[in-house]
């Protein structure tokens, strides 16, 4: 190796022999698992990437025969049943707007859907997650489906949230009817809200805070005496991150406060410290351990 | 050894392996040296392989090497995070009966932090260059061809981290 710098003076060229000798000592740290590992996991990494280039393959060939079967069919029903649906993926709102131009705004970590043709006539909109409704007057009522529940109104805005089982709904303005199971029928007016546990059978009536209605939209998220877990969930769906937990049971636990959307580690503090919480951020793989302090 | 399901032919997979055997260490070496990390290295290791079997059909051994480091560094580039790199280079063991072995010696642990900083110092070009003749024993040729550049660059490379390592390190014998 040392001829590649014999032009150099005997004394620098010494130097760089001992550099060259050094550094060729070295070696690159050794991976957790070995080549052969590597080569499975890297097999099994193919076999997905073949199976999702097959399948449409396959799949085209099955259904050539079916499909001309089908159109016929398919043609009346679609027009029935096709649907159209929305999503908000975890760490991201989504906006949209509704074939009859009301606009929704959708929470981190929610799906809606409605038909996709003829929804002028039928203004459905199922919901899971959390969403935000700006109502356009039409010639038919608009209604969400939340699970078993119904909220049916003419032309408003109001908020809705419903997930395990938990559903709440917050009018702004107009009116809006909740109907939950058969157990509650009721018309909320503007300022009025209501929740309705549909495991528990438990309603809850109260009057919209306006500040913090719908804070969401803005990127705040307020609770009152809510269950821990649940902060956890919505931390998870605002981030796009993942919470484990150690050394500790969030079940029971009650939180009240808020945090902001603007950063993680911000939004972690407001819930972490008041709890006697601590926590650690995994930036690489978007995990978020907490732990008891 | 595990046949993934698909369509390829026995062939395509055996030369699959083959380049496999050739480069996992130089592409995890690469992915080491411009990252130094080495989970990152692992999973750069993952997703190089699994482009190239994706166009395995467009792909001529010719270029396969170059095209090997090109497709590993876009994928650091566009899917990693580029952090501070702090490198943890083992030492060769000492069983070496080379006249290695007696410099290895002064590789005490406070020299060897200098020296591990004073690598990561070095302009990326430079770097990875001087590391592939340094750790895999790669000649000037070699190295050319797979970073897909004249032996005249990568002379001057050498040199240019050569020079600033004996900046930073007290080589004096």
């Amino acid at each position: 190796m040392s001829d590649e710098f014999n032009i150099l003076p005997e004394d620098e060229a010494a130097e760089v022999e001992k550099l060259m000798n050094l550094t060729s000592g070295l070696k690159v740290p050794p991976s957790s698992m070995s080549k052969d590992e590597a080569w499975s996991k890297l097999m099994s990494g193919i076999e997905k990437q073949e199976r999702a280039k097959q399948f449409p393959g396959r799949l085209m060939m099955w259904s050539a025969a079916a499909i001309i079967l089908i159109a016929v069919v398919s043609g009346v029903l679609e027009y029935q049943f096709a649907t159209q649906s929305f999503e908000a993926p975890a760490g991201n709102l989504a906006h949209g707007m509704l074939p009859d131009s009301s606009f929704v705004t959708l929470n981190a970590g929610t799906v809606i859907k409605h038909r996709e043709f003829g929804f002028n006539r039928d203004r459905t909109v199922e919901l899971t997650g959390e969403a935000f409704f700006d109502v356009k007057k039409g010639k038919s009522d608009f209604v969400v489906i939340a699970g078993e529940n119904k909220i049916r109104v003419v032309g408003t805005q109001f908020n809705v949230y419903f997930r395990s089982s938990e559903l709440s709904v917050e009018c702004l303005s107009g009116k809006v009817q909740v109907q939950s199971d058969s157990k509650v029928d009721k018309t909320l007016a503007a300022g009025q809200g209501i929740k309705v546990n549909t495991k528990l059978s438990k309603v809850h009536e109260f009057e919209v805070d306006e500040e913090k209605s719908a804070s969401w939209l803005r990127g705040e998220h307020f609770f009152t005496d809510a269950q821990l877990s649940e902060v956890f969930r919505e931390l998870e769906r605002q981030f796009g991150i993942k919470i484990e937990i150690r050394g500790f049971n969030p079940e029971g636990r009650l939180y009240s406060g808020y945090f902001t959307t603007d950063n993680l580690e911000g939004a972690l503090n407001l819930v972490c410290l008041p709890m006697g919480l601590k926590y650690k951020i995994d930036q690489s793989k978007k995990i978020v351990i907490i732990s008891a302090e | 050894m595990t046949l993934p399901e698909g369509k390829y032919s026995m062939k395509e997979l055996t030369w699959f392996r083959e380049i496999y055997d050739l480069y996992y260490e130089s592409i995890r070496s690469f992915a080491y040296y411009k990252t130094g990390d080495v989970a990152t290295s692992d999973d750069v290791v993952q997703e190089t392989f699994l482009k190239l079997w994706s166009f395995r059909d467009k792909v001529r051994n010719e270029s396969i090497k170059s095209l090997l480091y090109t497709i590993a560094a876009n994928i650091i580039k566009n899917q990693f995070k580029h952090q501070q790199v702090v490198y943890q280079f083992e030492k060769q063991s000492d069983n070496d009966n080379t006249s290695e072995s007696a410099d290895s010696q002064i590789l005490t642990e406070e020299f060897n932090q200098k020296l591990q900083s004073a690598l990561a110092e070095i302009p990326e070009g430079p770097r990875i260059v001087f590391l592939m003749n340094r750790i895999e024993g790669l000649t000037y040729n070699e190295i050319a061809e797979r970073m897909n550049l004249s032996v005249k660059a990568i002379e001057k490379r050498m040199s240019e981290a050569i020079k600033i390592l004996r900046s930073r390190i007290d080589l004096k014998i």
